[in-house]
C-alpha cells in the first residue's frame, strides 16, 4: 500500500483525531507511516492541514498534485487544498475528495468541471448535520471517514478503520463515534452509488 | 514484522526516545516551537520506565544550557533542547563550551524552523555549529534523529566536545512509525574534579584549548568520512552525468521525489548526516565521479560552501534553488527535472496543479489569519489598551499575544524581552525631543521571566517612563502550555517554588504596580489611563499593569463553571446588501449625527447662560470672548459671581466624579479682569412707548436692561435713596462690595434707563398717576421686604430686629442702639450676613441659633465656614422659646433643643417638638429671620393678590389681570434667590415688549427658564481632579472692616479649573470620535467634524466614546452588521453569516461573554 493523503479543516474540528485514526490503522496493519501537520499559531479557528503518507515513503510532505485522498472538514479549507489531489491523464482514476459542507452543490461549477476532467472524484457530505442529528457535534470528522469508507476505491477497509476508531477514541465517545461511523457509511453507500 | 515495539510518534518524541535510549541523566529545556514536545516526552519515558533523569523547564535557553553543561562536567550524560533562536540566547555558553569541552556526553538539540512557520528567522543551526566549532548532526527523519543520538553522545564523550543535533521542523513535527530500542542505563554518579586550567581557564589556556579544539575537529572530520551509517552513497557508480548531495530532511524528500520522477535508480545520491566538521574525503570522491552535482540542503548553503572546488556544483549559490523559504517537494521536483532535461536524462512529467490553484484563487476565499483563541484574555487586554490609547505606540514581544497586531495593539515584535527594551529606548528617544507619546509595552508572563526583567531593571534605573502590561495567563501558552515559575509546577513534578510576579517587578524597582482583570474591559481601560497619568506625573516613573487571567484554552473549566452565554439580536433581514449603513439601507434616523445638546449647567440656569461655552473659552485663554459670551445672557456677571445660588454647580456632571466645576468663580474672574473689554451699551431702536419699573433689585434692573435693549424709554422708581434693592440693603458689603454693585447698576444707567430714587410708588406717586404720565406698561418688581410677625414671645421688644431691617439700617447708615451680645435666629445667607456684620461692628459675641443640623442650613457652606472662622458661634438643633426683656428691652433669649421628624419627601426635616431643659443666652440684640412678603399696602386695591400676600400674575407671562400691569421677582414668588430674580425681570421684559408691540404674550413661552432634560455624559473614564481652592482674606484682615472676603485664585489655577469641565453635550473638538472611528469615516473640517456615511458602518463607537455626548444615534439593540466586533475584537467565534450579519460559531465559542462588552449597538447581549 502506498497512499498519500491530505486532511484539512480548521482548528477545533478534530483534524488531529482523523490523523490518529489512520496512524492506528497503519500501525496495526504494519504499514510504515510518515506525515506532518501544518497549523497556524493559535489553538482554535485557524487553518489546519495534515499530510499523511502510508507505505514506502521517506519524507513527510505530500507534493501538490500527488494526493490520492483529500478529506476536508470545512468547505473553504477544501478549496484551498484541492490542488494536492492527483489528477489522472485518462480522466478516470484521479484522487478522491470528500468534503464536509452543508450544501451538496456548493462547489464552484468551473472547478467542478476541471476536477471531473482530471478524473478527480468529489463528494460533498453534510457530516456536521449527521453528527448533530446523532447528538455529537464534534464527531463530524468520524462521520466524514465513515462516508468516505463507502467508496469502492477508498483504500482502507471499512472494518479495519472501525477497529482503529475503537482504539483511538476515548471511552466516553467510543460508542457514539462508532454509531456515527456506521450511519455515515450507510449514507455513503447510498449517495456514492447514485 | 519487526520484533521491537513499533509506534507512530512525533519527531520530537523520537528525539526524546533517542535521548533516553542514550542514557542521558540530565535534561533541561526552554519551550519554543518546534522543540517544545521533546521535554514532555522525556518526562513520559522517564515515568514509564522509572528512570533517574533530572528534567527541568529552565527560565531561558542560556540557563538551560549552562545547567545541563555543568552536569556533563560531573561525568553524567546531559542534553539541552531549544528552538534555533533560543540557541542565540545560549550562544555565550555555547561558544565557550566548545573550547572547554565536556566530560559526560553533552548534546544540544536546536530545532530549526525553515519557512519560517513560527520564528523570527530561518537561521540554520549548522552555521551556528561551524561558528562555535562544534560537530553537528542533521537528521533526515524522526527515525534517524533517534538513531543519531546515541552516536552523538558517544562522540561527545569520546572527544569531550559538545555536539549539536539540528532537526528541522519537518523532522521535529513529522509523525513516523519508529521502533523503540532498549534504554541504555548509564548510572553515573556526579563527580566534579577540580581543574582550574580547564574549567576556569584564563586567556592563555584558552589559546591552548582552541588548539586542542582544532585537533579534535580534524579527528572528528576523519571519523565522519567513514561513518557510513550517516554519510553514504546510494546508487553508487564510477561515472554519472548528475549526482546529488543531500543533507538532512532534503535527503528524505529527494528519495520521494526521485521515485515519483522514476529516477530512483538513475541518479547517485550522497547522503550527508554530519555537515560539520565536513567529511571532505567522501564528498570530494563523490564529486570526482560526477559530471554535475546538485546540492540539496535545508536552509543555508552549509555543505555547498564547504566544497572547495565548486565548478561542478549547482545549488543555492548559483541561484538554482531559492535562497529563502522551506524546501518544498514541488521546488525540488522542478529543479531536478530541469537539470535532467538539461543533461538529457529521461525524466517523468509531474502533473501541474497551477490551473486548479488559479481557479481557486479566483474565488477570493477569506484567509484564515492566525488569531487569538475565543475567550483569550489577551484579546480583551488589547482591546482595552487600544481604546485607552488610540494613538499609542505598542512594542510587544514573542508569544501568542504577538497576534495583538490584528487588533492594531502590537507595533513591534522582535526578540524575547524586546518589548521592554524597545519601549524604554522609544521613551528616551522621544523624550530627547521633548515629545510625549503614550508607550504601552506588552509582554507575556513567561517571556518576562525569560528575559524581560533585565530590560525592566534598566528602564527603571535609567528613568524611562512607560506602561508595561504583563499579560499574565499563568502559562506558556503558545508553545503548548508549559508551566511558568509563577505556578511553582516543575517539568516532572519534582518540588519547585512558586514565584510572585509582583515581587519580581517590585524588585526591579517599579513603584507603581496594579493587578487588573482583563475580563473587565472598562476597568482595564480605567487602570491603563491611571497608569499613564502616573508615568507623566512629577513624581511618576515606570508603571506596570499585571493583566491576570488564566489562559482560557488551558483552563477551559473556568468558563464551564460560570459560562456567560451571549446571543445576537437580529433585525428582520434587510432588503439590500449589508452592511446596512454603507448600502444606504440604514434608516436616516439611525445614523450618527453631531448634535450639540444643552449642557446641564446651562439647562439649570434660569437665564440659560452658556457656562460650558465660556468655561471652554477660559480653558483656551480666550477671556474676552468668554466674557462676551456671558454678557449675551447676563449683563451682571460681577454680582452674579458673588450672589448666585449656583443651580449650575448643583447639576454639574463633574460633581459625580469629584466636585462640580467652580462655575461661579470662573464667571467672577471674567467680570473682575482689569482689561475686560468694554460692554457695547447701545440701546435698541428707539421706541416711543414708556415703561415704568417699580423697584431696582435684580428683577427690576434686569427688566430695565432688556427693555432698553428693545429700545423702550425706561424709568426705574426706587423707594430707597440708592438703587439695587436687597443687593444694596439686604446683603453684607463683604460679600458684595459697593463698587461692584454700582458698576453693574451703571450698565443699566448707561443704556439709558432713568432712575428716580427716594420715590415710593403708592405714597409719592400712585399707579394711576404713572399711567397718566404716559407709562403704558408698568412692571412691579418691588421685592419682598415686609417681615411677617414672628410667633415668639417678646418679639416686639426693643433690641429685636429682623435681619433685613438690620442690614438695611447699616447700609443706609441709620442709627441703631448699641449692642454687644448678639443672637441671630435662622440659618439663611442673610442671617449669616447679619451675624457677621454685627461682629464687624464690634459685637462681643454673636451666636446663631438654628433648628436643625449644620448640613441643613440653607446658607452657602463656604459662608458658614467663614462665619465660624470669624468667630460666630452656632447652636444647632435649637429653637427659641422666648425673649426675656427688662424695661421692654431684650436681655436674654431662652431656647430648647428640637426634636425632628424624619426627612420628608423633599428631604427636609421638620421640628416636631422641643425637649430638654430651657437654656438661656444673654443678648442685647436679637436678629430674627422672619418670612418676608411684598409690601403691597400702598399700591391700592387694583393690584391683585394671592393668598400668600404676593402679587397674582399669569406664571407664563408675569402679566397681572390689570391691563398693562406686570409683576415679577420676589413680589410674585416670595423671597427667592438672585438668579431667579434676574429670570423674572427677563420674562417680564419680553412680555412687556410683546404687549407694547401688540403681539400675543403667551406664544412659545414654555421653553423659558430651566430645562428638566439634562444630558448625562459617560464618566467611566474621567480621572478625578479636585476642585480649585478659593482663597479668602485672612481672619486678621477682616476685623472691623467690610473688605470682600472671597478673593480670586491665580489665572493659571482658574484655567486649570476650567479644564476640569466635561463639556457635557457640546463638541469641543477633542478628536476622540475621529480617532476611535474604526472605519476612518470621520474627518475634521473648519466647521467641525464630518461623517462620511459612505464609510460609516453604524457601529456607534463614536457615540459611545464621545466624552461630551455631542453625537446622537439611538442604539438599534440589534446587529446592524457593522462588523466592529469582527474587525476590532476579532474573535474567531464571531463570523459573518451569508446574509452579512454576525453569527456566533457555537462550536468554538467558549462563553466568555466578552463580545457583549464590545458591541455598541447592544446587538450582542448576555442571554442569561
Amino acid at each position: 500500500m502506498n497512499i498519500q493523503m491530505i486532511i484539512s479543516g480548521v482548528g477545533g474540528q478534530g483534524v488531529l483525531l482523523v490523523t490518529r485514526i489512520f496512524a492506528a490503522f497503519a500501525l496495526r496493519e504494519g504499514y510504515p507511516l510518515i506525515g506532518s501537520e501544518d497549523h497556524g499559531m493559535s489553538q482554535r479557528g485557524g487553518s489546519v492541514m495534515t499530510y499523511l503518507k502510508i507505505g514506502n515513503f521517506d519524507s513527510p510532505l505530500v507534493k501538490k498534485g500527488s494526493a490520492d485522498i483529500l478529506l476536508s472538514l470545512e468547505k473553504n479549507e477544501a478549496y484551498k487544498t484541492l490542488h494536492y489531489l492527483r489528477p489522472s491523464s485518462n480522466g478516470r482514476d484521479g484522487g478522491l475528495c470528500f468534503i464536509n459542507a452543508p450544501d451538496p452543490r456548493y462547489m464552484n461549477q468551473e472547478i467542478k468541471t476541471y476536477l471531473q476532467e482530471k478524473g478527480i472524484e468529489t463528494f460533498v457530505f453534510g457530516a456536521d448535520r449527521l453528527a448533530r442529528e446523532m447528538g455529537s457535534l464534534q464527531s463530524a470528522n468520524i462521520a466524514l471517514i465513515g462516508f468516505a469508507s463507502a467508496h469502492p476505491r477508498f483504500p482502507f477497509p471499512h472494518d479495519n478503520l472501525r477497529d482503529a476508531i475503537e482504539r483511538v477514541t476515548s471511552p466516553k465517545f467510543r460508542e457514539g463515534s462508532l454509531k456515527i461511523f456506521k450511519k455515515a457509511f450507510s449514507e455513503g453507500r447510498k449517495s456514492i452509488k447514485q | 514484522m519487526p520484533d521491537k515495539e513499533q509506534r507512530v510518534v512525533l519527531g520530537n518524541e523520537a528525539i526524546a526516545r533517542g535521548v533516553v535510549e542514550s542514557g542521558c541523566q540530565f535534561f533541561a529545556a526552554y519551550p519554543g516551537t518546534p522543540s517544545s514536545e521533546i521535554l514532555p516526552a522525556i518526562v513520559r519515558f522517564k515515568k514509564e520506565n522509572n528512570l533517574d533523569i533530572y528534567v527541568e523547564w529552565s527560565t531561558n535557553e542560556k540557563v538551560a544550557f549552562e545547567n545541563a553543561l555543568v552536569a556533563s562536567y560531573t561525568g553524567k550524560r546531559a542534553a539541552v533542547a531549544m528552538k534555533q533562536v533560543g540557541l542565540n540566547v545560549a550562544t555565550d555558553p555555547l561558544m565557550s563550551s566548545a573550547y572547554i569541552g565536556t566530560m559526560g556526553g553533552f548534546v544540544i538539540i536546536s530545532c530549526d524552523d525553515p519557512g519560517p512557520y513560527s520564528s523570527q528567522t530561518e537561521q540554520d543551526t549548522r552555521f551556528m555549529a561551524m561558528f562555535a566549532k562544534v560537530p553537528v548532526f542533521d537528521p533526515s527523519s524522526p527515525k534517524e534523529a533517534q538513531q543519531m543520538l546515541p552516536i552523538a553522545f558517544e562522540l561527545s564523550e569520546k572527544y569531550q566536545i559538545p555536539v549539536i543535533l539540528r532537526p528541522v521542523m519537518r523532522v521535529s513535527h513529522a509523525q513516523q512509525t519508529i521502533a523503540f530500542h532498549p534504554i541504555h542505563k548509564v548510572e553515573r554518579k556526579a563527580n566534579f574534579q577540580r581543574n582550574p586550567q580547564r574549567w576556569s581557564a584564563t586567556p592563555r589556556y584558552r589559546f591552548l584549548l582552541h588548539k586542542q579544539l582544532n585537533i579534535k575537529l580534524r579527528k572528528i572530520g576523519e571519523e565522519f568520512n567513514s561513518m557510513t551509517s550517516l554519510n553514504f552513497i546510494e546508487n553508487d557508480r564510477d561515472k554519472a552525468v548528475l549526482g546529488i548531495i543531500a543533507g538532512g530532511i532534503c535527503y528524505a524528500m529527494a528519495r520521494d521525489v526521485l521515485t515519483e520522477l522514476g529516477l530512483q535508480l538513475e541518479i547517485p545520491t550522497l547522503k550527508i548526516g554530519t555537515p560539520f566538521p565536513f567529511p571532505t574525503e567522501i564528498v570530494e570522491a563523490f564529486i570526482e565521479k560526477c559530471d554535475h552535482v546538485l546540492i540539496l540542503e535545508e536552509t543555508e548553503p552549509v555543505i555547498e560552501l564547504q566544497i572547495r572546488d565548486k565548478s561542478k556544483i549547482t545549488g543555492r549559490l548559483d541561484g538554482k534553488i531559492p535562497n529563502e523559504g522551506e524546501m518544498l517537494p514541488e521546488v525540488m521536483t522542478q529543479v531536478i527535472s530541469d537539470l535532467c532535461k538539461k543533461f538529457s536524462i529521461p525524466v517523468g512529467e509531474a502533473p501541474s496543479s497551477a490551473p486548479l490553484e488559479k481557479l481557486v484563487a479566483g474565488l477570493g476565499l477569506p484567509i484564515r489569519r492566525p488569531t487569538l483563541c475565543s475567550g483569550c484574555p489577551h484579546r480583551s487586554s488589547f482591546f482595552a489598551i487600544k481604546k485607552a490609547f488610540p494613538n499609542g505606540v505598542f512594542p510587544s514581544d514573542i508569544g501568542c499575544y504577538t497576534l495583538g497586531m490584528n487588533m492594531e495593539s502590537v507595533d513591534t515584535c522582535h526578540d524575547m524581552g524586546a518589548a521592554i527594551t524597545f519601549a524604554s529606548g522609544l521613551y528616551q528617544t522621544f523624550h530627547q525631543d521633548g515629545k510625549d507619546v503614550p508607550i504601552i509595552a506588552t509582554i507575556g508572563d513567561s517571556t518576562f521571566y525569560h528575559s524581560g526583567a533585565p530590560g525592566l531593571l534598566n528602564a527603571v534605573y535609567n528613568g524611562s517612563r512607560f506602561i508595561l502590561v504583563i499579560l499574565d495567563n499563568s502559562i506558556t501558552a503558545m508553545t503548548g502550555m508549559q508551566p511558568t515559575p509563577e505556578s511553582g509546577d516543575t517539568a516532572d513534578g519534582h518540588p519547585g517554588k512558586s514565584l510572585s510576579l509582583e515581587e519580581l517587578v517590585k524588585g526591579c524597582g517599579v513603584k507603581y504596580i496594579r493587578v487588573v482583570n482583563p475580563y473587565d474591559i472598562k476597568g482595564m481601560i480605567r487602570e491603563a489611563k491611571k497608569a499613564y497619568a502616573y508615568t507623566r506625573g512629577p513624581e511618576g516613573g515606570m508603571a506596570v499593569i499585571i493583566a491576570r487571567y488564566p489562559c482560557i484554552t488551558y483552563q477551559k473549566e473556568i468558563l464551564k463553571v460560570k459560562p456567560i452565554k451571549v446571543d445576537i439580536r437580529h433585525m428582520p433581514p434587510p432588503e439590500k446588501d449589508l452592511p446596512q449603513v454603507k448600502s444606504g439601507a440604514m434608516p436616516q434616523s439611525l445614523l450618527p449625527m453631531y448634535q450639540d445638546k444643552i449642557a446641564p449647567c446651562t439647562g439649570a440656569c434660569p437665564i440659560q447662560v452658556d457656562a460650558r461655552g465660556y468655561i471652554d473659552l477660559i480653558s483656551k485663554g480666550e477671556f474676552d470672548q468668554a466674557l462676551t459670551l456671558v454678557r449675551q445672557k447676563n449683563p451682571f456677571p460681577a454680582i452674579t459671581g458673588r450672589l448666585c445660588a449656583r443651580p449650575c454647580e448643583k447639576v454639574c456632571r463633574r460633581g459625580d466624579v469629584d466636585q462640580p466645576i467652580a462655575i461661579d468663580l470662573l464667571k467672577r474672574f471674567l467680570a473682575e479682569r482689569e482689561s475686560a473689554p468694554a460692554f457695547d451699551l447701545t440701546p435698541g431702536p428707539k421706541k416711543e412707548t414708556k415703561v415704568a419699573i417699580v423697584g431696582s433689585g435684580p428683577t427690576g434692573l434686569m427688566a430695565a436692561y432688556d427693555l432698553r435693549r428693545y429700545g423702550y424709554p425706561v424709568t426705574v422708581f426706587e423707594a430707597l435713596p440708592s438703587p439695587g434693592g436687597t443687593m444694596a440693603v439686604g446683603t453684607a458689603r463683604f460679600r458684595l462690595p459697593e463698587d461692584v454693585l454700582n458698576r453693574e447698576i451703571d450698565i443699566v444707567r448707561k443704556l439709558g434707563a432713568e432712575f428716580k430714587l427716594n420715590t415710593r410708588i403708592g405714597s409719592k406717586i400712585s399707579l394711576a398717576e404713572l399711567r397718566a404720565q404716559g407709562y403704558q406698561a408698568i412692571f412691579l418688581a418691588i421685592g419682598a421686604h415686609k417681615a411677617k410677625t414672628l410667633n415668639l414671645p417678646g418679639h416686639d421688644a426693643k433690641g429685636v430686629m429682623d435681619s433685613l431691617t438690620f442690614l438695611k439700617k447699616i447700609a443706609l447708615k441709620d442709627k441703631i442702639p448699641a449692642f454687644s451680645r448678639v443672637v441671630v435666629l435662622g440659618g439663611n445667607d442673610r442671617a449669616l450676613d447679619a451675624a457677621r456684620t454685627a461682629l464687624r461692628l464690634g459685637a462681643k459675641s454673636v451666636t446663631v441659633l438654628f433648628s436643625r443640623s449644620k448640613a441643613e442650613m440653607p446658607a452657602e457652606a463656604s459662608e458658614i465656614s467663614e462665619a465660624e472662622r470669624e468667630g460666630v458661634s452656632f447652636q444647632f438643633f435649637s429653637v427659641p422659646s422666648k425673649i426675656m426683656t427688662s424695661r421692654s428691652k431684650a436681655t436674654e433669649l431662652s431656647f430648647r433643643k428640637s426634636v425632628l421628624s424624619p426627612p420628608t419627601s423633599l428631604g427636609r426635616r421638620r421640628v416636631l417638638s422641643l425637649h430638654g431643659p430651657e437654656k438661656k443666652l444673654k443678648a442685647d440684640l436679637i436678629i430674627t429671620s422672619p418670612v418676608y412678603i411684598p409690601d403691597l399696602s400702598s399700591l391700592g386695591d387694583r393690584v391683585p393678590q394671592t393668598a400668600w400676600n404676593t402679587i397674582h400674575v399669569d406664571a407664563l407671562t408675569l402679566a397681572t389681570p390689570v391691563d398693562g400691569l406686570f409683576a415679577g421677582g420676589d413680589a410674585v414668588t416670595g423671597p427667592k434667590n438672585f438668579i431667579e430674580g434676574l429670570a423674572g425681570g427677563r420674562k417680564a421684559a419680553l412680555s412687556i415688549h410683546r404687549y407694547l408691540s401688540g403681539e400675543e404674550l403667551r406664544t412659545n413661552r414654555e421653553a423659558e427658564g430651566v430645562s428638566t432634560e439634562l444630558v448625562s455624559v459617560n464618566i467611566d473614564k474621567v480621572e478625578t481632579q479636585p476642585r480649585i481652592e478659593e482663597p479668602v482674606l485672612s481672619r486678621e484682615s477682616r476685623k472691623k472692616n467690610f473688605k470682600e472676603v472671597h478673593l480670586l485664585p491665580s489665572e493659571e489655577a482658574l484655567m486649570a479649573e476650567s479644564r476640569r469641565c466635561l463639556h457635557c453635550g457640546g463638541c469641543h473638538q477633542c478628536d476622540t470620535c475621529m480617532i476611535q472611528c474604526p472605519e476612518g469615516a470621520i474627518s475634521k473640517t473648519e466647521e467641525g467634524y464630518v461623517i462620511d456615511y459612505n464609510k460609516c458602518t453604524g457601529c456607534r463607537v463614536c457615540v459611545r466614546e464621545c466624552p461630551t455626548s455631542a453625537i446622537d444615534m439611538p442604539a438599534v439593540g440589534a446587529c446592524v452588521a457593522c462588523g466592529f466586533c469582527l474587525k476590532r475584537f476579532e474573535c474567531p467565534s464571531l463570523i459573518r453569516g451569508e446574509d452579512g450579519r454576525v453569527k456566533i460559531d457555537r462550536l468554538t465559542c467558549v462563553d466568555c461573554g466578552l463580545c457583549a462588552q464590545v458591541c455598541s449597538q447592544e446587538g450582542i447581549y448576555h442571554a442569561g
